[in-house]
């Protein structure tokens, strides 16, 4: 069985957020929610100064806190070594959410998607809504990926947690995950730790790699190389 | 329900229309099932995105009538088949829950920023009934010169409502944006090399890069392909950006040179003295001394006959007139950039030349005495041999495609006439030479256009169509604009969003979105390849819209000759035939199609020759997306740049002309037009390539601050504040905040004036004033704040503005920026520190 | 964008009046157990109180979870590795107990073997949901909750409000369903020997304020991430958690009793003495648990 990981170049990510956008798009993410993100940070005084924007996402951590943490199980590692959420066991504890040191997991505190539901028009009569544009496609949101409920939740449902699944649903067509695919730089690489010829493999032996706080012992598996 | 797009073609052919007339019910709700049904199988069609000038070639899928994502275009050969993060935002634009869904009218006859318009939806009979009584009206009182057709972003479909609609209709107005984008970064290499556009740059195989305000990974140009082989430029290159502020390019670059805005000139004309005195330009193209001995001494004058230029001309002209004294020491002081670091520049540059690129933007240029730093840091492509070369600036290959066919026989006396008047912008003017191919008055000066208004200079206004634009937003000084807007008997506006421009129309006409309802094509460069790309409507528009550049005007057209004015439509209707089958059009769409399909008949009829892409048909090229040109040859032009002299010009032979041309034609002399231009150089000195200190308004003890502002990565060109991804991810943008218009200040700036991080403030110019949020950030200069422009819309809708038509979310750089000029070029002046700026807690 | 804690003020009401709950019933047990005559009455209104104190709880609890009607599914969903999963066993399963102690102390059956067997597997229940608190903050690694000092402090915290509220209860004389024969029992015995609430009073506050104090100081000594944890926390919370937590939930108990002690070593504190330090000791407990909950969960730069 596969145990899947992420490699991130941060020597070719530019930080452009199109890993954030297209996941967004992929997996029918509501606003203010994120699967995938970053965090930046501005080092040094004027005029030598450093910039750096790290990319994010869930680790798929070898021992996951989050699976640990889960009262249902409905937190659980898949045979590829995925950490993956069934939402029909989620009891939306945030038990989870708790122990993630990486805050990559997100809680429908609300009925997703409220944005296209807003009926409310700027000029009454003259511009469109939320609304109108949502139910007249027939969705809860306009461009909804139909693929995604392939697998999981379409929309995650109120009540529950939710997150990244590395794309499960592509990687069950033989696709990359959708952050990968979109990426303009190329700086993602997913692919099989197991596989010593995997692209992962050659990556992390050729430049070394850092791991996001390695010392909490989730042995998490999104690399970032050339840093 | 699968749609292909021959199905859809066949519709459209059957029902002539693609839409559904008047009620604004959409269309597709009896197709779409709800949600998690059957996985319905996509499909990918080809597109364009124009979100930024780059134009991409990109492909988006569709899923029952829906689009659903957008991605590159595998078949381009300039961006790899990947796209930038603005591309996606598309989606959320053709999907804005403010779009415009019917044609409206205002019945509210007054007019202002604080004026509810109180549109009520009208149906496109009545709104096209409207304009063209209006039209009319101008034309039976042998005035048709007084409508304006106001242009904004455009596809190649533009000279339809631009060019022949105007034109045919008696006005010489067709005015377009350009000159609000870039036109002073063209007066560089048209100025050098007879090349009035962008350029292409070679960075797979550039050693060096030297950034002049660009910021190629976030915003243009070629985005995406700058993106995808940054990792390799950086493996080979050593890349210089300089910027006021740390860019997303100068946070990924070997050295940053935070150059105090303005002071580009001075850096520019220091890096070519350093590289002359020490003897490093390249002997290939510029030649030598006869000798060999190099007489570049610092303040020394050098006889001209000494040297022997071979591809280039007045190399010692420039070094007597400019170059012997700006030397890097010199330049330290004016630009704040340590000495040594211009000098390890200037060697690191020339070393690895001719494979370098000094890369010119409209930061470097867009300034009121731009035109000549941008010259300078051009020229720097021609002092190392880099222009046209390996690894260096190139020009674009030919794309073949057609235009729109003569409608000179379709000009009647009182069009003659009409279009025969003055364009209304002024250009040509004294003071606004706008120099564009060398002619005086050649080009746009679009933000000029509201003081000619105000003033009825050349004439009245007395109606105006605005498509795909938004002047009272984009352009500097934009309270010129409400007012110049307000006083507007009669506008219409074909738009997308109610857009502050909006706001002033008397009629407003739902636009198509380009990327997926439109048929059009686009024609770009990068990677060096040139190509044609393909805009198709691939799903169905949801409200009723049309093509703002071909339907629209097919609708007028077809009004005015109900009217008694048949010529336009009989230019329509007769000169404008689908090239496979010789049928002319009966209706809007079909006219749309047949137009794309005549204007690129070059490009997918095997039957024509060209250097590029082979394509067997149209179908063929509809599907692919789009056409690539061969790769551009090197030194294509190194033996007729088509300047005066045939050669590279550091002596400006070709801007001499220009300004001796446009000098005489005002009976004065070129050291006057130099001072109503605002410049200070005198004699010979406007010839060339020089240092000019910045024109700044407002003063130093009043407002302490230099202002500039930069581009976001997810701008499409501010019209995706109004989507939820530009606003969740503007923190994108380095030091930039999600949700919220920051000016970026230097903490020990902020200390100073007691302004501490996510303070609400107030900043001043001599013209305006905003609020917004204050940024404390290292990546800006001290004495200098910055800020993205996109934000401070206060129309557009829900998410662009916190309070729709009155509270704007954050500030709108363009009222406090002052509406000035590059006037050598035309071009509106936003850069280069352009004013000065205080800043209070608000 | 504001941050928000997933967990809310619902959370701390549920540690809270949990951990209340546990340690009345712990108390009135051992009262029971240790001078059934004197406290008999007391112990059987702590009987009452507890199972009603945990049963809030968990309903904050439910209102606070996402799918509260999932609930039940932390059993036959069990994850033996998490300790929330045990945490719905050890609620689920001190209720039913402490459902029936009360029932069988409302109904006077005290004295027969089910009534001891209920109240050693109720006390064995009350500790492990006791020592759960503190053991499910300890298990989900934020830098505030680590170490194993937050279980004692929580349960101390636990006991000490039991202690308190049944000395409310006590010096109010409230008496609500109590069988007629335990009434007349409790008029017979009114001597001064046996259990002493004062001494239990200083001894725990004592303990409690060495745990805490300590705590923090270990807190401070900690790595970076525990370090900005804390400093996060007092930064939010510093004049709330100095002012409430430690001296009137702490210090002032503390000395409260001690000068009761010094006073008359034999005898109780005064009624007026007794319900304020109960009332500080209550307002202090919910307010500890309150900080360390909501302060724990702030978000941290993630670092490599």
């Amino acid at each position: 069985m596969a145990r899947y990981a992420m490699v991130i170049d941060l020597h070719k990510c530019v930080g452009c957020g199109a890993c954030d956008i297209t996941c967004k798009n992929e997996n029918n993410v509501d606003r203010d929610i994120f699967w995938a993100h970053h965090f930046t940070r501005t080092a040094g005084v004027f005029p030598n100064v450093k910039y750096e924007h790290v990319p994010t996402l869930c680790n798929h951590c070898d021992n996951a806190a989050c699976v640990k943490a889960c009262p249902t199980k409905a937190m659980y590692k898949d045979d590829k070594r995925l950490t993956l959420h069934d939402p029909d066991k989620c009891i939306g504890c945030k038990s989870c959410m708790q122990a993630c040191p990486y805050d990559v997991i997100s809680f429908n505190a609300k009925e997703p998607h409220g944005f296209w539901r807003d009926g409310n028009p700027v000029i009454p009569e003259g511009t469109a809504s939320g609304k109108e544009t949502a139910e007249g496609l027939g969705q809860k949101i306009p461009y909804y990926n139909p693929e995604r409920a392939t697998t999981y939740a379409g929309i995650r449902p109120k009540g529950i947690v939710e997150k990244c699944t590395f794309c499960d649903h592509r990687l069950a067509k033989g696709e990359e995950p959708y952050c990968v695919f979109s990426c303009p730089a190329g700086a993602r690489t997913a692919g099989d730790l197991d596989d010593p010829t995997s692209q992962v493999n050659l990556l992390l032996a050729q430049y070394g790699y850092k791991q996001l706080k390695p010392h909490v012992g989730t042995k998490p598996k999104v690399y970032y190389i050339r840093y | 329900m699968k749609m292909t797009r021959r199905r859809f073609l066949q519709a459209s052919a059957a029902t002539g229309l693609l839409v559904t007339v008047g009620t604004g019910v959409p269309v597709l709700k009896a197709l779409a099932e709800s949600e998690n049904t059957a996985l319905a199988e996509g499909e990918w069609f080809a597109t364009t995105c124009q979100g930024c000038t780059s134009w991409c070639s990109a492909r988006a899928y569709v899923v029952d009538g829906r689009v659903t994502k957008v991605g590159g275009n595998p078949n381009s050969k300039s961006n790899n088949g990947k796209v930038c993060p603005r591309a996606h935002i598309a989606i959320q634009q053709l999907y804005d829950p403010d779009r415009v869904k019917v044609p409206m009218k205002r019945t509210n006859p007054k007019k202002g920023r604080n004026e509810d318009p109180e549109f009520v939806p009208i149906s496109w009979e009545e709104a096209i009934d409207t304009i063209t009584d209006k039209m009319m009206e101008l034309r039976n009182n042998h005035e048709p010169e007084k409508y304006v057709l106001m242009r904004g972003r455009y596809s190649y479909l533009r000279d339809i409502i631009y060019d022949a609609t105007t034109k045919v209709f008696g006005s010489p107005n067709g005015i377009s944006h350009s000159a609000i984008c870039a036109e002073a970064e063209k007066f560089g290499p048209y100025y050098t090399e007879a090349y009035w556009d962008y350029r292409d740059y070679d960075l797979d195989k550039t050693r060096y890069a030297l950034l002049w305000g660009a910021d190629p990974i976030a915003s243009n140009r070629q985005v995406p392909h700058a993106i995808n082989i940054w990792g390799k430029v950086l493996d080979q290159a050593t890349v210089v950006a300089i910027d006021p502020r740390l860019s997303a390019t100068a946070a990924k670059a070997n050295e940053w040179m935070p150059v105090i805005p303005g002071e580009d000139g001075a850096l520019a004309t220091a890096m070519a003295h350093v590289i002359l005195t020490e003897g490093l330009w390249n002997k290939e193209f510029v030649g030598d001394f006869n000798d060999g001995a190099n007489l570049f001494k610092k303040g020394q004058t050098v006889p001209e006959e000494s040297f022997t230029e071979n591809y280039s001309f007045g190399i010692v002209k420039w070094w007597n007139l400019e170059l012997k004294d700006r030397t890097p020491e010199w330049a330290s002081e004016k630009a704040g950039v340590p000495a040594e670091q211009i000098i390890r520049v200037a060697r690191g540059f020339a070393n690895a030349a001719p494979n370098v690129i000094s890369w010119l933007s409209p930061g470097a240029a867009m300034q009121v005495r731009g035109g000549y730093a941008a010259m300078a840091a051009h020229a720097l492509n021609g002092l190392v041999g880099a222009a046209d070369n390996v690894g260096g600036t190139l020009r674009g290959s030919k794309v073949p495609t057609g235009s729109i066919p003569s409608y000179d026989d379709y000009l009647d006396e009182t069009a003659k006439k009409g279009k025969k008047n003055k364009k209304i912008d002024q250009r040509g003017y004294k003071e606004f030479p706008a120099l564009n191919g060398g002619v005086s008055g050649g080009g746009v000066v679009t933000n000029n256009l509201a003081d000619a208004m105000l003033n009825k200079d050349p004439y009245e206004v007395k109606m105006a169509i605005g498509y795909w634009n938004n002047f009272p937003f984009s352009c500097t000084g934009a309270q010129r604009w409400e007012k110049a807007m307000e006083q507007l008997p009669f506008f219409v506006h074909i738009t997308t969003n109610p857009s502050e421009m909006t706001q002033y129309a008397d009629i407003v006409l739902p636009a198509a979105m380009h990327m997926f309802e439109k048929w059009a094509f686009l024609k770009s460069k990068a990677n060096k390849v040139a190509y044609a790309s393909i805009q198709q409507r691939m799903v169905e528009p949801m409200w009723d819209v049309r093509i703002d550049e071909s339907e629209v005007p097919w609708l007028i057209a077809e009004s005015l000759a109900k009217k008694g004015f048949p010529k336009l439509f009989n230019y329509f209707k007769s000169e404008f035939k689908d090239p496979e089958t010789g049928k002319t059009p009966t209706n809007s769409m079909e006219f749309t199609i047949y137009s794309v399909k005549m204007m690129t008949q070059n490009l997918w009829d095997p039957s024509k020759e060209k250097k590029g892409d082979s394509l067997n048909s149209w179908q063929d090229f509809v599907d692919k997306g789009v056409w690539n040109s061969v790769e551009y040859p090197y030194r294509k032009k190194w033996e007729d740049f088509g300047t005066e002299t045939k050669k590279f010009e550091f002596y400006s032979e070709t801007l001499k002309k220009a300004l001796e041309g446009h000098a005489e034609k005002h009976n004065t002399d070129v050291d006057d037009i130099m001072q109503v231009t605002k410049y200070l150089a005198r004699g010979e000195i406007a010839f060339i390539p020089h240092y000019e200190e910045p024109f700044r308004w407002g003063d130093s003890s009043e407002f302490p601050f230099i202002f500039f502002e930069h581009r976001s990565r997810l701008n499409r060109e501010a019209r995706s504040a109004n989507t939820l991804w530009y606003q969740e991810f503007k923190d994108v943008d380095p030091g930039d905040e999600a949700w919220d218009d920051v000016a970026k200040i230097n903490p020990a700036d902020a200390e100073k004036i007691g302004i501490k991080n996510g303070d609400t403030i107030k900043i001043t110019s001599p013209t305006g004033n905003i609020t917004c949020t204050a940024k404390l950030w290292e990546g800006v200069r001290p004495g200098t704040v910055g800020k993205c422009y996109g934000q401070g819309h206060w129309a557009y809708g829900k998410i662009a503005s916190l309070d729709y038509g009155k509270t704007p979310r954050g500030g709108n750089n363009n009222e406090i920026l002052p509406a000035d000029y590059e006037r050598l070029s035309g071009a509106t002046a936003r850069h280069g520190g352009v004013t000065r700026v205080k800043i209070e807690k608000a | 964008m504001e941050w928000h804690a997933p967990w809310d003020i619902r959370i701390a009401l549920d540690l809270f009046l949990g951990g209340l709950g546990v340690g009345v019933f712990i108390i009135s047990v051992l009262l029971n157990v240790s001078d059934k005559e004197r406290n008999s009455k007391i112990s059987l209104m702590g009987s009452y109180l507890a199972p009603l104190l945990v049963g809030g709880g968990v309903l904050f609890l439910l209102s606070e979870l996402g799918r509260p009607e999932r609930f039940l599914s932390t059993l036959y969903n069990f994850n033996p590795q998490s300790v929330t999963s045990w945490g719905g066993l050890f609620q689920i399963g001190f209720m039913i107990i402490a459902l029936v102690y009360a029932w069988q102390n409302f109904k006077g059956k005290t004295n027969d073997s089910t009534f001891r067997t209920l109240q050693g597997l109720g006390l064995l229940f009350a500790i492990l949901i006791g020592v759960y608190h503190g053991l499910l903050l300890a298990s989900l690694g934020r830098p505030l909750w680590g170490g194993g000092m937050i279980i004692a402090l929580f349960l101390g915290s636990s006991l000490f409000g039991g202690i308190a509220l049944l000395v409310i209860l006590k010096e109010l004389g409230i008496s609500i369903g109590v069988p007629a024969q335990v009434r007349s029992e409790t008029a017979a015995t009114s001597s001064n020997k046996g259990f002493n609430f004062t001494v239990l009073f200083f001894i725990i506050s004592a303990v409690e304020l060495v745990l805490v104090l300590g705590w923090q100081f270990a807190l401070y000594r900690s790595g970076t991430d525990t370090l900005a944890a804390v400093n996060s926390m007092m930064e939010s919370f510093g004049g709330l958690w100095v002012g409430l937590v430690i001296i009137a939930g702490l210090l002032i108990p503390l000395l409260g009793s001690l000068f009761a002690i010094i006073k008359d070593k034999n005898s109780e504190m005064s009624k007026g003495l007794a319900i304020i330090l109960s009332a500080l000791v209550i307002v202090g407990s919910y307010t500890f648990k309150h900080i360390v909950i909501i302060a724990g969960q702030g978000t941290l730069p993630l670092i490599f």
